[in-house]
């Protein structure tokens, strides 16, 4: 049995809140998921429906840092860059979104939507080979999140979604697996699979099954995201800060 | 296939305040190991790039925290470990860094980040075969700093912040030097007294450096 069917057994529950342990009234979602999980379409839905239930909403996404973005890039085409660096680049993007825009956000009691936060770049930097506790240290500083909804789709299907040759950089091609693109891919995506379904336990992912049709999916997401705003409002912390933007 | 000598790959940081002797030692140390017939690679540790590009814009100015600019330079230093250490290493030469971990490390915990933090961050480097731990008074790096870097204006405020500064970074050298698990790595240390002569200073490194040459693991099969 896959991890994620055996997932599916389980009901849907936020794993036992930790209300605001990032110490602000606003709530912070974080979607993660491998390539083609739906990530980028279940982030826009939530969007959306937060603000038309009138939530103030800001979005963070990878490499989208002032001072770290581009360089990024740049290490994502190169296909000698040493991972330990591109980790650290990625490091750095993170807390410069965090200080930047994460962490003002939630002072004002606004939702933040990051589509992926510390653990895709984690899983890239292991499936190249970087340690797993080094890499756990270095994101040490990270706010945690109120939920992380891991997208849960396996290389297979990942690969299945998808009719064309993907791109070098989510073929994982530097790491030489397969000479193949498509196989290659799914080698690599399924790399990246295994760190997120390991992550998964210790970092409190709720694991929402993502092969279901999008709809279903969206649907949970949205309801998951809801209970967690409720819980959120009816929480001491929520009440004393009086802080919540309409 | 045959077996050919060839020396292990022999990795020595100086590490210290300004004006502590860390370059005259290293260089002594480098001819005596190149008399020995060893090859010898100096590296010193550069400013950051990255962060120095950052502060230099406007935008980047504001922006630039502690945390933002540590990792920054951490990946330069990444970047740079691969080609400057690693690689001499692996040929088996002698890789003799003036300033290594421990300063990016007491740099940073100088500026007020968690040594908790800071420290297990520098893992990524190589570890040193043995650190060489120049002791200096911060009063005395102070003088050697305002006399090789003469600041146009202000020179008392200067002073002042930066023997502050001095003062931290000296308590984040010595929490590195009193417990070997606060740093990235264990590592064997030498440390060397503020007052010896410069004579002194370089036998005493010889003498720790020696045991390192005739370690028992100093030969290696080579097709």
């Amino acid at each position: 049995m896959s991890p994620a069917a055996a997932a599916t057994a389980a009901p849907l529950t936020v794993p036992a809140a930790r209300p605001g342990a990032h110490g602000e009234p606003g709530v912070l979602f974080v979607l993660e998921g491998i390539d083609r999980s739906g990530r980028s379409t279940h982030v826009r839905r939530l969007e959306e429906h937060l603000r038309y239930a009138g939530r103030g909403v800001t979005r963070t996404s990878l490499a989208s840092s002032l001072l770290s973005g581009d360089l990024i890039r740049d290490a994502k085409r190169d296909r000698h860059a040493d991972p330990t660096e591109t980790a650290l680049l990625y490091a750095a993007d993170l807390a410069e979104r965090i200080e930047q825009v994460v962490m003002p956000s939630l002072r004002a009691g606004l939702v933040v939507i990051a589509d992926r936060y510390c653990w895709t770049p984690m899983a890239r930097a292991e499936a190249r080979g970087v340690d797993a506790a080094w890499l756990d240290a270095l994101f040490g500083f990270v706010p945690p999140p109120d939920a992380v909804l891991f997208l849960d789709v396996d290389a297979e299907a990942s690969l299945a979604r998808r009719d064309d040759v993907p791109d070098p950089y989510e073929a994982g091609l530097d790491l030489g697996l397969s000479a193949d693109r498509r196989e290659s891919y799914r080698l690599f995506q399924d790399r990246l699979y295994a760190c997120f379904d390991r992550y998964a336990g210790p970092a409190g992912f709720t694991r929402i099954r993502a092969a279901a049709a999008v709809e279903q999916v969206g649907q949970r997401v949205l309801r998951l995201a809801d209970s967690v705003l409720a819980g959120r409002s009816s929480s001491p912390a929520g009440r004393d800060r009086g802080s919540r933007l309409p | 296939m045959t077996h050919a000598y060839r020396p292990r790959g022999l990795l020595i940081a100086a590490e210290g305040l300004d004006g502590s002797g860390k370059s005259a030692g290293l260089d002594a140390l480098g001819r005596w190991l190149e008399r020995k017939g060893r090859r010898v690679n100096l590296v010193t540790w550069e400013p950051s790039r990255l962060v120095a590009r950052a502060s230099g814009a406007p935008r980047g100015r504001q922006i630039l925290t502690p945390r933002v600019a540590a990792l920054l330079a951490a990946a330069e230093v990444a970047d740079r470990i691969a080609r400057d250490v690693r690689r001499p290493l692996a040929r088996g030469d002698v890789v003799l860094a003036d300033r290594y971990a421990w300063t990016a490390v007491a740099r940073e915990v100088a500026r007020g980040l968690d040594p908790a933090w800071a420290a297990p961050l520098y893992r990524f480097t190589p570890p040193p075969d043995l650190v060489i731990f120049h002791r200096q008074d911060p009063a005395g790096a102070l003088a050697r700093a305002l006399a090789t870097r003469p600041t146009p204006v202000g020179a008392e405020a200067v002073a002042s912040a930066y023997s502050a500064f001095l003062e931290r970074l000296m308590a984040a050298y010595d929490a590195l030097l009193g417990d070997p698990s606060a740093g990235p790595w264990p590592v064997r240390t030498l440390v060397l007294d503020p007052r010896a002569t410069p004579e002194a200073r370089v036998a005493a490194i010889r003498d720790g450096v020696r045991p390192l040459l005739d370690a028992p693991n100093g030969l290696a099969a080579s097709a």
